[in-house]
């Protein structure tokens, strides 16, 4: 494409018929490479989703059953029967949205403070936001472990929500910072004249402008919370208190681990993925552009 | 602002109670909205790091006080065959893990960054699989993994190549957890889409009037203008690969032999399930230590050959 650009500069008539020509065929082409390569990178989705509706003698079968007929449900059904699975799905609605809620939130009033407010040691407390990306979560579990049971906060959500609402991540915080920057000042200056307070300026005039980094953000916090495996298996016991990452793993590594028991693990997997895939479909369109229009490209 | 403000008031000693007034009241807005991040980062970020220093030298089971050991731990770490061993398994996985990602990354963007009619259904299609949770991923491979009904080995079968036993089999067990993390590539797929399209479209002319064509221009003018981007990834990619654990959790949990016993896999272990808190602190901390040191090292080499247009 790049080339029939430059081309297209010294462009007759009759030249231009063959260019429209050679860029169908340039189209056909990237399709016939790209689809097979859609398929195999599609294919184990949909490998998991059709296992999870098979029987399970056809499961257990080699070569296996590319189409699964007939369509069963009754490793959802298994799966339902022998765990609290819906006590755990409605257990991780609740930790991710509140925990997407208070870090979009808490992400954007430190990001505006950082982009518009100037304070003594600004640059070194930016500094030490984006020195936190380097600090694994598993090197701070052990000790945010004890100070959780300090409180007296082991087997409650808290310790997996409390922390998005103090600062809500420094990746957030980075990307939201980069999109306040982006704002002219001018519009905040405007209203500093009409009297609004550095809130209102956040609130009313600046924020609405964010709305794809917003989504962005909101996306991936929530994707990150609802994926969230080794905090809420160190934080949490009781089975009824667990969300659907680790309930399903706590159930399907005892008595019902194997093989035999593949139609339920697959099931379980597919009702965890959906979610993702949904809110994921719903934001394409923002999360795309947002991805694209954000300083990522480390610039 | 603040430099405005002392040449207009001459240094008065009456007005000095109000300069700092003054001073507080500056930056108190600033401070005011960092507020929630300074106490999340005392509390839960720089708080339990140097805890972890502290409950590196004792010896601590949960119950009864903390006992002072000094060195011990590290004594232990460093005398025991298994450290070694996570240590080989997570930079073993790491590197050729990393290394594959950026390539496939890169190619996978390049291949979507074409304004062809219905690109973006191949740029959902690739991205997705990097969304799916880690449990789901996990029981999905270990399901393709399989060795008696798993696809792998059926399709193993079509093209008439042996039946291997993947993650089961010590030589193969983190290659197929490095196959399977090339299949979640979406993420960094996607920085890079984004880094393809800050390329100014001029220089790509400007290069094809020299006479430049596909790979000189993709060596030239793509990966040199993409610098920054690969920087960001691999630094990313690296702290981030250093880090996996759940699926090797679940998948196998470091068999067989040891051979997926990955660091932090053997953190977790140490800490709850031996409950030797104090000697995975140490574990802990010099896991720290050494994403540090690779990232610094990082950012001292980028100076070679990372290029910045201003």
């Amino acid at each position: 494409m790049r080339q029939s650009n430059t081309e297209a500069t010294d462009t007759a008539l009759p030249e231009e018929r063959k260019r429209t020509l050679r860029q169908r065929l340039f189209v056909l082409f990237t399709h016939i490479y790209l689809f097979p390569l859609a398929v195999v990178a599609v294919f184990p989705l949909y490998w998991l989703m059709s296992t999870s509706v098979k029987f399970r003698g056809n499961i257990l079968r080699f070569p296996p059953q590319w189409f699964p007929d007939p369509i069963t449900i009754e490793n959802y059904q298994r799966l339902f029967i022998t765990n609290p699975f819906e006590i755990w799905y409605f257990n991780s609605l609740v930790i991710t949205i509140s925990a997407t809620l208070g870090a979009t939130l808490s992400a954007s009033l430190v990001a505006f403070g950082f982009a518009r407010l100037h304070f003594l040691g600004r640059n070194l407390w930016f500094a030490v936001v984006l020195a936190t990306l380097m600090v694994p979560e598993s090197v701070l579990i052990i000790p945010r472990f004890a100070l959780m049971r300090f409180f007296g906060w082991i087997d409650t959500w808290i310790p997996l929500i409390l922390p998005f609402f103090l600062g809500g991540g420094a990746f957030n915080i980075f990307l939201l910072r980069q999109f306040f920057r982006t704002i002219p000042l001018e519009l905040d200056e405007a209203a500093k004249i009409d009297g609004a307070s550095n809130l209102r300026i956040f609130w009313q005039i600046l924020l609405p402008n964010l709305k794809p980094v917003l989504a962005v953000v909101v996306v991936f916090t929530a994707i990150f919370n609802w994926n969230s495996f080794m905090s809420p298996l160190v934080f949490i016991n009781t089975t009824e208190k667990l969300p659907v990452a680790v309930g399903i793993q706590m159930v399907l590594a005892g008595s019902q681990a194997g093989p035999g028991n593949t139609g339920a693990m697959m099931a379980a997997s597919t009702l965890i993925t959906i979610p993702v895939i949904v809110l994921f479909a719903f934001s394409q369109k923002y999360f795309m552009q947002g991805i694209v229009l954000t300083g990522l490209s480390g610039r | 602002m603040s430099a405005n403000l002392e040449a207009t008031v001459s240094p008065n000693r009456t007005l000095r109670g109000g300069r700092i007034r003054v001073a507080l009241r500056k930056n108190f807005g600033g401070y005011l909205f960092i507020m929630p991040w300074l106490v999340g980062f005392f509390l839960f970020e720089a708080g339990p790091l140097l805890g972890a220093v502290g409950l590196s030298f004792v010896d601590w089971k949960f119950v009864g006080p903390p006992n002072w050991v000094g060195l011990e731990n590290y004594q232990e770490m460093f005398g025991n065959e298994l450290f070694y061993t996570s240590l080989y398994n997570t930079f073993y996985y790491t590197f050729i893990a990393v290394g594959l990602q950026l390539v496939v990354a890169l190619a996978a963007a390049m291949v979507i960054n074409q304004r062809v009619w219905g690109i973006n259904f191949y740029r959902v299609a690739f991205f997705i699989p990097s969304i799916v949770p880690a449990v789901g991923l996990a029981y999905l491979w270990m399901w393709i993994y399989n060795p008696e009904f798993g696809l792998l080995n059926a399709i193993f079968d079509v093209i008439q190549l042996p039946r291997q036993r993947w993650i089961y089999l010590p030589q193969y067990a983190k290659l197929a957890y490095i196959f399977m993390s090339l299949w979640g590539v979406g993420g960094t797929m996607v920085i890079f889409l984004a880094g393809l399209q800050g390329i100014p479209e001029v220089l790509y002319e400007a290069a094809s009037i020299d006479g430049a064509a596909w790979w000189a221009r993709f060596r030239f003018v793509t990966i040199p203008m993409l610098t920054p981007v690969i920087f960001f990834n691999l630094v990313l990619g690296i702290i981030g690969s250093f880090q996996i654990f759940t699926a090797g959790f679940l998948m196998t949990n470091g068999s067989p032999q040891h051979s997926t016993l990955f660091y932090v896999l053997y953190l977790y272990r140490s800490a709850f399930e031996d409950l030797q808190f104090g000697y995975a602190s140490a574990l802990a901390w010099v896991l720290f230590l050494i994403v540090v040191f690779f990232t610094l090292i990082q950012f001292r080499l980028s100076g070679r050959w990372v290029y910045y247009e201003n």
